[in-house]
């Protein structure tokens, strides 16, 4: 093995890395709109949408993500709605972390105290200033450490969209593969790179986190620690 | 005669099949220091959370400056920017500063400028007496310096009614004096007041009447003196025996 052998491998394996970094910005930036809206309507006054984002949420979160991808690139052309590879990825995620997402949101809203929602209707904020300036950024903070483990989980999860034949990262090692027989090589390369987005992605989470912070609160150092507290 | 600034007639609350207002009849005026009491689960702490619509009545009226309080939302958005609250437990904003805590109502509800607003801001925080904690956040204020920032977050507002629910129970007994100072100080500058309180030397000084509810009803009126001094009803003098023993 040779640094040219390393460097001609690398050459399909990054253009792979590059659309599972496309999945991923796409079908995370999806996946936070479909689940802000589906919590919104998880915990809406009317009950018809509340029922049909609950049960969204139960067949999403009760089916493998794996079937829901097979579903929609093998299953839905049945029905004529025939799609490409890569939206069909996208959707897939975007449909499935949007679950996820949703539940999450749902939890940060409701740990924020009701003085807080008190305080701002005296105020005479509406419901939407209240929601966007006084509960969503506490919401954030609380769900902030969650949120960053959904984000490395989906960057993981891209590489399911291989077996729908999309190319990303896990499809190009396994092409990569299978015409050098160097399994162990590729696999070792292809993990290496998924590592590395995953540990940029949480350094980026950690930086956020701590500019997030609020002395006195949600800080690690302070006496609000439950775990440093003796 | 003026009309008064709150006037509730005939208000009736349920929770489920619990009544917890029962025909309450209160008159406010201009100016005037009302001291709400009453033991636990009597009322007085729905009441004055009805007269911002933080809950709602099911029978009877209230009118608040003139206002009708109905299920009209511009109604409840004029009541609101005239009403100011003071919580037991100060509701402060955790994630803003003392002086965003402030600004922010002004800034989104009567679209101020920032400047405009943190001027407003830094002057009612001296007011309080700490403009010096501005840039801090709640997190790192003592309960007495929350609760007056609390009281300058209302008052920034500028509004011509003033409710205090129980705004020094939650205090350590050190702090209750800096924050009933600033009450005091806030009647003397003529505020209509409507504070839910036990604070006995609070409700001699500054009350104008004192309204002891219930079970849902109000018992008992007079001025702070009399119902302090000699209390009518058994029921006020009960709860007056447990209150001072």
């Amino acid at each position: 093995m040779t640094w040219d052998t390393l460097k001609t491998y690398l050459e399909p394996l990054s253009e792979g890395a590059t659309w599972t970094l496309a999945l991923f910005f796409a079908s995370a930036l999806l996946a936070v709109v479909v689940g802000l809206l589906v919590c919104f309507a998880r915990m809406s006054g009317h009950a018809w949408l509340r029922a049909s984002a609950k049960t969204y949420i139960e067949i999403v979160r009760g089916t493998p993500l794996l079937v829901q991808l097979f579903f929609i690139y093998y299953g839905l052309p049945e029905l004529g709605v025939v799609m490409p590879g890569f939206p069909a990825g996208v959707l897939g995620l975007t449909i499935n972390f949007g679950a996820y997402l949703a539940e999450l949101f749902r939890g940060g809203i409701q740990s924020v105290d009701n003085g807080q929602f008190e305080a701002s209707r005296a105020l005479g904020l509406t419901r939407i200033q209240r929601l966007r300036v006084i509960v969503m950024p506490q919401a954030l903070r609380t769900i902030f450490p969650a949120l960053g483990n959904y984000a490395l989980v989906l960057v993981k999860d891209t590489s399911l969209v291989a077996v729908i034949s999309v190319y990303e990262l896990m499809r190009a090692g396994q092409m990569l593969a299978g015409a050098t027989f160097r399994s162990l090589l590729v696999y070792s390369m292809v993990g290496a790179i998924y590592f590395l987005m995953c540990s940029v992605l949480s350094y980026v989470f950690r930086r956020i986190e701590k500019r997030l912070t609020v002395p006195g609160y949600w800080d690690g150092a302070s006496e609000h620690n439950p775990i440093t507290k003796i | 005669m003026q009309e008064p600034m709150i006037a509730m007639k005939g208000v009736s609350k349920w929770y489920g099949d619990f009544k917890v207002l029962n025909g309450v009849d209160l008159h406010v005026h201009t100016g005037e220091k009302l001291i709400l009491c009453g033991p636990s689960g009597s009322g007085k702490s729905t009441t004055i959370r009805l007269l911002n619509r933080l809950e709602e009545h099911q029978e009877g009226q209230i009118r608040v400056n003139g206002i009708d309080m109905n299920g009209d939302i511009r109604n409840i958005q004029r009541i609101r920017s005239d009403v100011g609250m003071v919580f037991q437990h100060f509701n402060l904003f955790p994630h803003l500063t003392a002086l965003q805590n402030c600004t922010v109502a002004l800034r989104l509800v009567k679209k101020m400028p920032v400047r405009e607003a943190e001027e407003r801001a830094m002057r009612y925080l001296e007011r309080v007496r700490i403009p010096q904690h501005a840039g801090k956040y709640p997190g790192q204020l003592s309960g007495g310096q929350k609760q007056r920032v609390a009281i300058a977050r209302s008052l920034c507002m500028e509004p011509k009614v003033m409710l205090f629910d129980e705004p020094t129970s939650a205090l350590d007994p050190e702090m209750v004096k800096e924050v009933l100072d600033t009450m005091v100080q806030l009647a003397r500058g003529g505020m209509t007041m409507v504070c839910v309180t036990h604070e006995m030397g609070f409700a001699r000084e500054v009350g104008d009447r004192v309204v002891f509810m219930d079970h849902g009803e109000v018992v008992e009126t007079g001025k702070p003196a009399d119902f302090f001094g000699a209390p009518q009803t058994p029921r006020a003098r009960e709860f007056l025996g447990q209150i001072l023993a």
